[in-house]
């Protein structure tokens, strides 16, 4: 079964080239030049994913992407030409699923696709519908996924790096559990990156040595000998 | 605002140099200079004509001695410009004098004030040799309630010529912020105010007026230019997927990109300019580390200094988050594009933290050191074209740094390859209370 694949841009020429290029990767693309088309597009058939560029004649992707979040949970990759941190973290908090730069890889996209779905496909469909919280609480710390920030209690902010964000995200999000590295690796999983075992271990103790600051300091992220990992904390929405 | 490090720290009195206390200063002593005077001058016409004064009787303010012997210009001690003659003479017993230093002047004017301690004390010494008897507490409480009334004269007068200006220096320093952060244009009353101020009023009315439009000009311009060569660039790149030459797609792949970056530079000075994070404490070890981590994650050659020991304490400052983020990966990524392999290290010092970066490349040259920190500066054309840098990433990394009071170095190391250098004030502990 064929991807089905929503394209929303406003530029005739990256429309058709970029439908053309997508179809060679196996994907049915439906073309929508503006925002009345989309929801017209929307009505007329199910997508599995949305392909939205940010500046629209008749409208901004922003809104946009929020009026499509609030009647469902179809993917949606947000295509502008303000590649900016701040934009990204506007974009994501109105409820894209990803984010990408113009002028972008045209690989890189497809791989994003993938990425996606195979993100939202994981996820129960009672959960598709309540994402989790973008920003959470766990022993003295605050955790924000937008800003991709974890700051103490104390109010200093501590910087992750890419793969300790990842890491830190699967773990919150299966609190209280144990995941094998196995599991781990395939929730870590990001596109450009290799993630093994190995890589695993060492962003585990990377993220401990981050964790572990002030006087009561504990380990938070437990081995479970011959099982793997566990945050072995309550998380709660901040 | 403090002052970059390196800039001439202003004097201890620089503070009190305002025109407001240079007016009051002056004042203060015209007035006190202009009461002895008269007493003076009169004080001599008196010694001259001194006869015809003693038909019609002593001028009822003096009280010198005859100083006929002596001649000439009778200047008139301070006591001489009581006009305490009207008070009944003192017989209380004379004590220590509680008003010693009248006219204590009130709050910040340290200069009028030195000059009435004095005057005043050369009053008591003399009222001790001179005249016992004549001379109490109530001509002091005289002294003083003349000066305090000048000091008052004067403060009032120096606050009355100086709040006009005042506004104007308000005005001055809105300014700048509007400007950086996009705010409404402060405006000055036009209307009202002495008549220079008022014409300087509408002069920089109008300045700030032409400022600020020119400044949204220029931003909405490099914007709209910058975002408008995304669009043909997106359409290139994607065509370029149909070209079945592969060096030839690569070689297209890597202009596309250059040009991406420079509209990325390009954008990224305006967008300084006009964000301002909130400062908050970041761990500067945890974001170097993550950092390295990232270009690490990324395939670059670049390592991280573990320190000796645990350090003794966090190496917290207080910071925009974001912005310092962008100045490690600029110049980390300088080092890794010029000097193929990079080493990190974190140092922390007694007030400051030190974040080093070496590489092993070429370096810069000596004469162009400083200079790299300009806009659009090129070390060497044809390096940067390889390297596909426009010569904006060192100064964007220095107005960063420079906003976090921190300061930015490049060194030639001796032992081969360039260190850059990033200085931080330590932020205050706090008490996880």
């Amino acid at each position: 079964m064929s991807l089905n694949c929503l394209l929303v841009e406003d530029d005739p020429e990256i429309r058709h080239l970029l439908a053309g290029y997508l179809a060679g990767f196996g994907m049915a693309v439906r073309l929508a030049p503006d925002a009345r088309t989309l929801r017209t597009e929307l009505k007329a058939g199910a997508v599995d994913v949305i392909l939205l560029d940010l500046m629209l004649p008749d409208g901004n992707g922003l809104d946009l992407c929020r009026e499509i979040r609030q009647h469902g949970a179809t993917p949606i990759i947000m295509l502008t030409a303000q590649g900016d941190p701040a934009s990204r973290i506007v974009g994501l908090e109105m409820g894209a699923d990803d984010y990408l730069p113009k002028p972008f890889e045209p690989r890189e996209l497809v791989a994003r696709i993938h990425a996606v779905l195979r993100r939202t496909g994981a996820r129960e469909p009672a959960r598709s519908l309540a994402e989790p919280p973008a920003r959470v609480h766990f022993k003295g710390w605050d955790f924000d996924r937008l800003t991709r920030q974890l700051s103490s209690r104390e109010g200093l902010m501590v910087q992750l790096s890419g793969a300790e964000f990842r890491l830190l995200d699967a773990l919150v999000n299966h609190a209280e559990e144990v995941l094998s590295r196995e599991r781990l690796v395939a929730l870590m999983q990001t596109p450009g990156v290799e993630v093994n075992g190995r890589s695993v271990d060492l962003t585990v103790s990377r993220l401990r040595n981050k964790l572990n600051q002030g006087a009561d300091a504990i380990d938070l992220i437990r081995t479970v000998r011959g099982e793997g990992y566990v945050l072995a904390c309550a998380v709660r929405p901040a | 605002m403090r002052p970059p490090p390196g800039a001439r720290p202003p004097r201890r009195w620089c503070r009190l140099n305002t025109l407001g206390v240079r007016l009051f200063a002056l004042l203060w002593l015209a007035l006190v200079l202009a009461h002895y005077t008269g007493y003076a001058l009169h004080s001599w016409r008196e010694s001259w004509v001194g006869p015809v004064q003693a038909r019609l009787g002593p001028p009822p303010w003096s009280r010198t001695p005859a100083s006929g012997p002596q001649g000439g210009l009778h200047v008139p001690r301070m006591m001489d410009l009581s006009p305490a003659d009207g008070l009944p003479p003192p017989h209380g017993p004379r004590g220590p004098m509680p008003g010693t230093a009248p006219g204590k002047a009130p709050g910040k004017a340290p200069g009028p004030a030195m000059v009435a301690g004095p005057v005043a004390a050369v009053a008591a010494a003399d009222v001790d040799d001179d005249d016992p008897e004549q001379w109490g507490p109530s001509a002091y409480i005289d002294y003083g309630v003349r000066l305090l009334v000048f000091g008052a004269a004067a403060w009032l007068g120096a606050w009355w010529v100086v709040r006009p200006l005042k506004r104007l220096n308000e005005a001055a320093q809105d300014l700048d912020q509007a400007l950086v952060q996009g705010k409404p244009l402060p405006e000055i009353d036009e209307a009202t105010g002495p008549h220079e101020l008022r014409e300087t009023a509408q002069v920089f009315n109008d300045m700030a007026r032409r400022l600020g439009e020119q400044f949204e000009e220029r931003a909405m311009m490099m914007a709209a230019v910058s975002h408008d060569l995304r669009t043909p660039l997106t359409r290139l790149r994607l065509r370029l997927e149909r070209v079945e030459d592969a060096a030839l797609r690569q070689a297209q792949q890597a202009d596309i990109a250059q040009i991406d970056q420079m509209v990325s530079h390009v954008l990224e000075v305006l967008r300084q300019e006009r964000t301002h994070e909130p400062p908050v404490r970041v761990d500067l070890s945890a974001l170097v580390q993550a950092t390295v981590d990232d270009l690490q994650e990324a395939g670059g050659d670049i390592g991280l200094a573990e320190p000796d020991g645990p350090l003794p304490v966090p190496a917290a400052v207080l910071a925009e988050p974001q912005a310092l983020r962008r100045v490690l990966d600029n110049l980390m990524g300088n080092a890794l594009r010029h000097g193929l392999r990079a080493q990190v290290s974190v140092q922390v010092l007694a007030a400051e933290v030190w974040v080093l970066i070496d590489d092993e490349g070429p370096g810069i040259p000596q004469a162009h050191l400083k200079r790299v920190f300009q806009p659009f500066h090129r070390v060497d054309a044809a390096r940067q074209q390889a390297t596909g840098g426009v010569g904006l990433g060192l100064y964007i990394a220095r107005q960063l740094v420079m906003r976090q009071h921190g300061a930015i170095e490049l060194h030639n190391r001796p032992e081969g390859g360039l260190r850059a250098l990033v200085r931080l004030p330590l932020a205050q502990t706090v008490n996880p209370s």
